[in-house]
C-alpha cells in the first residue's frame, strides 16, 4: 500500500496549500454551506491529507466518508492553481484500495460494470417509433445521451431527438464512467473510457445531452491518457451550431418569461460553456435574469460526484439554496442543461411555485415545425 | 466521549459537534509561518447558527473550565486563533446572515461569522460597498476582522474596522450576550469604549457575534496610478504633499524595490519584455482616487502636478497597474497569486508601524535583518490603515516551513524588527496583532499598561477560558507555546 499510494503524487501541492491557506475554495462549497465544517473544503481536505501524510491519522471509514461528501462541482479549483478534485478522487482510491468504500458508490460501480449504467437499469431504453426513423447508422454524428437522460430523464433524450435531424445511437447503454472516476473507482472508469474510444470511432461529431459525460469526454479522458477521435459537442452547443448554420429555428415561446439560467458545473465552470444556453434562452424569446452567483461562481445542484446517492437529504438541501435563489430573481422558470442538475433541481424545488426544465425539452417545443403552421 | 461534549452535542444537535480527529486538523493551523509538521489541535469544533447557540457553547465550557476559541476564515498570521490548550473551536462561519440594511443610515447589520467579500456581494447590487478591503476578504469574516484590527486598502479614505464598527452583540464567557455600541450614531461622548476594547482583543474578552457597521455609496469611477520614487521615504513625503493639495486619496501603498521587483518580473514572464523603470527608481507609490468622473480627473491631474513636479516617473504599462491592483483589490489574477507564489516556500511578515518620518531607519533594519537570520526578501509594503498618512507595514520574507531552522530565524527575525520598531517610536504590530507570536515582547510595548491589560481580561473572563495563551507573556501564563 505504501509503495502505490495516489496521494503522495500530489504531496507538493498538499503543502502548497497548507502555505498559502487563502482559504479562497470555501465560499460556495456546497456542502461547506449546509454542514459548516471545514473538513468539507478543498483547504480542511488538504489539512487532513496533510495529517496523512505526516502519519498522524490512517485511513478508515470515517475518512473514506468525509472524502465522499463532495460533489466534485469545482469551485474549489476557481481561484488555485491546483486542480482539487483531481486530488481528493486520487486520496479516494487510496480509500478504496484500502477497503474503505462507501455502498452506494459501491453498489454504483457494481451497476456500471453489470449493466452498463449506474441505475442498474438491465433493459435499455425503449426509442419512441417516431423517432426511430431519425436514426441512421450512417450518420456520421453520434447522439450519446448519457445514463441520466436515457434512464431517468427521458424527456431530455426524446427532446433532443427531436431537434436533430439524423443520427446514429450506440446499440447498448455504456456509461462514461464519470460517476466512477469522481467517487474512486478510476480503473473502472478507464475501463469505460476504453470501450467508448472504441464504440466512438468513425464519428465525425458526438452529441451529449449531460454535462458530466461532456466534461468526462473532453476533459477527463484525455488526463488518463485517452484521446477520442470525434469532435465532442454538448447538446447547448450543438443546438447553437444548427441555429447559427440555419438549420433548427427556435420560435418565441418564452415571450413575457422571466427565466434564470443555473450552470452546471461541469459545463461551465469546468469547460467555459457559458454563452451557448444563454444564447438559445434569449433566442426562445426569454427575459434572462441572473442569480447572483453564476458562471463561474455558480452554486452547485447539490447532487454531483455521487453524493445524492449517498446523502440524498443534503443534497436535496443544497439544491433547495438553489431553487430559493432562482426564485428570489423573480424568474418563472428556472432553466438549466443537465439532466442530473434537472432531477437534483427538481427534487429541491417541491412546493415552490417555480418551474424546472433542461433547456433541450425548451428548444424541442420551441422549434418551428413548417408542418404545425 | 467525555461528559463536557455529550452536553455539547446535546444542546446543539450530534451534526453540529465533532471530536472525531479528522474535523480537528482543520482548525489546528492558521497562516503562521509554523514548521510544517507543527498543529495545535482543538479538542472539538462546534457549528451554531445563533447568538443563542454560543450562549450554549459558552455556558457549558465554563461549567467544565474548557477554553473556547473563535475561528473565522482562518487566515490569521500571529497564531491568535490556535487551539494551544486544546478547548473547543466554535466555527463562526456558520453564522453568516444579514440582518438588516438600513439604506437611509447607512449601516448594514450582519452575523459574525460573513465574510467581507460576501457583505460586499449583498452591498454592491444596491450601490453601496464596505470598504473594509482585506486581501483576504473572500474567507475573513467581519468579526475576525474586528477582534484582530487588521488593515484594508482603503484605509486612508475610510479608516479601520473602528470607524465602521456602530455596535455589537458578545456572549460573555459565563454565556450571557448584550449588545454594546452607540446604536447607529456614528459617534458617540458617552461612557468608556466597550466595544473599542473588543477591537484587537483577539477574542480574549469575549465572542462577537453580530455586527451594525457604516456602510457607504460604491465610487462611481476609480483611477489607480503607480508612480517611481527613489525611496519609500520619499513616497511617504510625497503623501503629505498630495494631501496638503486637497486631494482624497482612496488608497495609497508603498512598495520597495523588491516588491516593485515582483511585480515587473511577473510582467516580463508574461509579455517577455523587461518593464521600463528609470534609473534611480527603487520605490513604487500607488494611488487610487474615486469618484465622479469629473473629480477623480481633476484629482489626477493634481497629483500628476505634484508628483512631477518633484521629479518622480509615473509607471503607466497597464499590464503592471492591472496586476498590481488585482493584487490589492480586485483578485482577478490569471490564476490565483498565492498559491503560485508559495509552492516552495512560506510568506510570512514583520508588521511593525513606525512614524511617517522614520521609514528609512526602519527599513535599513529590514535589511539588516533579512540577511543576519537568512531569510529571502518578498519586500515591504506599506499601507495606510487609518485617515490620512498613517503607516504600517508588511516587512515580508520566505520561510523554508520544512526547516525548523528557518522558521525558528523567521520568528527571531520579527521579533528583531518588533523591537527596532518600538525603539523608532513605533509598535510591533499593525495589522496582525500579537496572537502567540509576539506575547514574550508585550511587556515591552504596554509596560505598566499590560497590567490594566490582565485586570480588564480577569474582569471580562475571571476563569481565563477565552482564547487562552495569547498576547500576556508567560509572567501571566507560565505555559511555553511554540510557533
Amino acid at each position: 500500500m505504501q509503495e502505490s499510494r495516489k496521494i503522495d503524487k500530489y504531496r507538493d501541492d498538499i503543502y502548497t496549500c497548507i502555505r498559502s491557506r487563502c482559504g479562497f475554495c470555501f465560499s460556495n462549497c456546497p456542502i461547506f454551506l449546509t454542514k459548516g465544517l471545514e473538513t468539507y473544503t478543498s483547504r480542511g481536505k488538504s489539512m487532513i491529507i496533510k495529517a496523512f501524510l505526516e502519519g498522524k491519522i490512517e485511513l478508515s471509514e470515517d475518512l473514506a466518508k468525509r472524502f465522499s461528501q463532495c460533489t466534485n462541482c469545482g469551485f474549489c479549483t476557481t481561484n488555485c492553481d491546483v486542480d482539487r478534485p483531481d486530488i481528493f478522487n486520487a486520496f479516494k482510491e487510496d480509500l478504496i484500495e484500502a477497503g474503505y468504500v462507501i455502498g452506494s458508490h459501491e453498489r454504483i460501480c457494481e451497476s456500471v460494470c453489470r449493466y452498463g449504467n449506474p441505475y442498474g437499469e438491465a433493459k435499455d431504453y425503449q426509442i419512441p417509433l417516431k423517432y426511430m426513423s431519425k436514426i441512421d447508422d450512417d450518420s456520421d454524428v453520434l447522439f450519446y445521451a448519457g445514463c441520466t437522460a436515457r434512464f431517468r430523464e427521458r424527456s431530455i433524450m426524446e427532446a433532443m431527438m427531436e431537434i436533430m435531424d439524423r443520427f446514429a445511437l450506440l446499440d447498448e447503454a455504456v456509461c462514461c464512467g464519470s460517476v466512477l472516476l469522481r467517487t474512486g473507482n478510476r480503473k473502472e472508469a478507464e475501463m469505460q473510457a476504453r470501450k467508448l474510444k472504441d464504440l466512438f470511432q468513425g464519428y465525425r461529431t458526438i452529441v451529449t445531452a449531460c454535462a458530466g459525460c461532456y466534461n468526462m469526454l473532453v476533459e477527463q479522458y484525455p488526463k488518463m491518457g485517452i484521446e477520442l477521435g470525434p469532435e465532442i459537442l454538448h447538446s447547448t452547443q450543438y443546438i447553437k451550431r444548427l441555429m447559427d448554420q440555419g438549420r433548427l429555428h427556435l420560435s418565441k415561446i418564452g415571450t413575457g418569461i422571466k427565466a434564470t439560467y443555473h450552470d452546471p458545473c461541469h459545463i461551465g465552470r469546468k469547460d467555459g460553456i457559458f454563452e451557448e444556453p444563454r444564447y438559445i434562452i434569449r433566442a426562445m424569446g426569454f427575459e434572462l435574469v441572473e442569480m447572483p452567483r453564476n458562471r463561474e461562481g455558480a452554486l452547485c445542484c447539490g447532487a454531483g460526484g455521487g453524493y445524492k446517492s449517498m446523502e440524498d437529504d443534503t443534497a436535496t438541501g443544497i439544491s433547495r439554496i438553489r431553487d430559493t435563489e432562482a426564485k428570489s430573481t423573480g424568474a418563472d422558470i428556472l432553466i438549466t442543461a443537465c439532466p442530473f442538475c434537472v432531477r437534483n433541481l427538481r427534487d429541491g424545488g417541491q412546493g415552490m411555485d417555480l418551474s424546472i426544465v433542461d433547456i433541450v425539452e425548451l428548444a424541442a417545443n420551441a422549434k418551428y415545425r413548417p408542418d404545425k403552421v | 466521549m467525555s461528559d463536557i461534549f455529550i452536553e455539547l452535542k446535546n444542546a446543539l444537535g450530534e451534526e453540529r459537534v465533532s471530536t472525531n480527529i479528522i474535523d480537528l486538523f482543520p482548525y489546528s493551523r492558521d497562516w503562521s509561518p509554523m514548521y510544517h509538521e507543527k498543529d495545535y489541535l482543538p479538542e472539538a469544533v462546534c457549528v451554531p447558527l445563533c447568538t443563542d447557540d454560543i450562549c450554549k457553547i459558552m455556558k457549558i465550557a465554563l461549567k467544565y473550565r474548557k477554553p473556547v476559541i473563535a475561528w473565522g476564515g482562518g487566515t490569521g498570521m500571529g497564531g491568535d486563533n490556535l487551539a494551544v490548550k486544546g478547548g473547543i473551536v466554535i466555527a463562526t462561519r456558520s453564522m453568516s446572515r444579514i440582518l438588516e440594511l438600513d439604506e437611509t443610515n447607512y449601516t448594514l447589520t450582519v452575523e459574525a461569522g460573513a465574510t467581507i467579500e460576501s457583505i460586499n456581494d449583498f452591498l454592491e447590487p444596491r450601490g453601496l460597498w464596505f470598504p473594509h478591503d482585506p486581501e483576504s476578504k473572500p474567507a475573513s469574516t467581519i468579526g475576525a476582522a474586528m477582534m484582530c484590527d487588521n488593515d484594508g486598502t482603503f484605509g486612508i479614505k475610510y479608516g479601520g474596522i473602528v470607524d465602521y464598527l456602530l455596535n455589537c452583540v458578545l456572549v460573555l464567557s459565563n454565556g450571557e450576550k448584550l449588545r454594546v455600541g452607540q446604536r447607529k450614531a456614528a459617534s458617540t461622548s458617552s461612557g468608556y469604549k466597550t466595544m473599542w476594547l473588543l477591537i484587537g482583543s483577539e477574542g480574549t474578552l469575549a465572542t462577537v457575534t453580530e455586527m451594525t457597521i457604516r456602510v457607504f455609496p460604491l465610487p462611481r469611477h476609480r483611477y489607480v496610478m503607480l508612480w517611481l520614487t527613489p525611496t519609500m521615504q520619499d513616497a511617504v513625503d510625497a503623501l503629505y504633499e498630495i494631501h496638503k493639495s486637497g486631494v482624497w486619496l482612496e488608497s495609497a501603498h508603498v512598495n520597495d524595490g523588491y516588491r516593485l521587483d515582483y511585480y515587473t518580473q511577473a510582467y516580463r514572464e508574461k509579455t517577455g519584455m523587461p518593464a521600463k523603470i528609470p534609473e534611480g527608481f527603487g520605490s513604487l507609490l500607488a494611488l487610487t482616487i474615486a469618484g465622479d468622473e469629473d473629480v477623480v480627473n481633476f484629482q489626477k491631474g493634481k497629483i500628476t502636478a505634484i508628483m512631477e513636479k518633484m521629479k518622480y516617473s509615473l509607471l503607466d504599462n497597464e499590464e503592471i497597474v492591472r496586476g498590481w491592483w488585482a493584487s490589492k483589490h480586485t483578485l482577478q489574477w490569471e490564476r490565483n497569486k498565492w498559491p503560485s507564489g508559495q509552492k516552495q516556500a512560506k510568506f510570512g511578515a514583520a508588521d511593525v508601524a513606525v512614524p511617517p518620518g522614520r521609514i528609512n531607519e526602519i527599513y535599513d533594519a529590514y535589511i539588516r535583518y533579512t540577511e543576519k537570520y537568512k531569510l529571502k526578501k518578498v519586500g515591504a509594503a506599506i499601507y495606510n490603515s487609518r485617515p490620512h498618512v498613517s503607516p504600517s507595514i508588511s516587512f515580508a520574507v520566505y520561510v523554508d516551513d520544512h526547516d525548523k531552522e528557518s522558521v525558528d530565524n523567521f520568528f527571531s527575525y520579527v521579533h528583531a524588527m518588533s523591537k527596532e520598531a518600538l525603539g523608532l517610536e513605533g509598535t510591533m504590530s499593525s495589522y496582525i496583532g500579537d496572537g502567540i507570536r509576539l506575547r514574550r515582547l508585550t511587556r515591552l510595548e504596554h509596560e505598566k499598561g499590560l497590567d490594566i491589560m490582565w485586570n480588564i481580561k480577569k474582569i471580562f473572563d475571571p476563569d481565563l477560558i477565552l482564547n487562552p495563551g495569547k498576547i500576556f507573556p508567560k509572567e501571566f501564563d507560565p505555559t511555553d507555546y511554540e510557533v
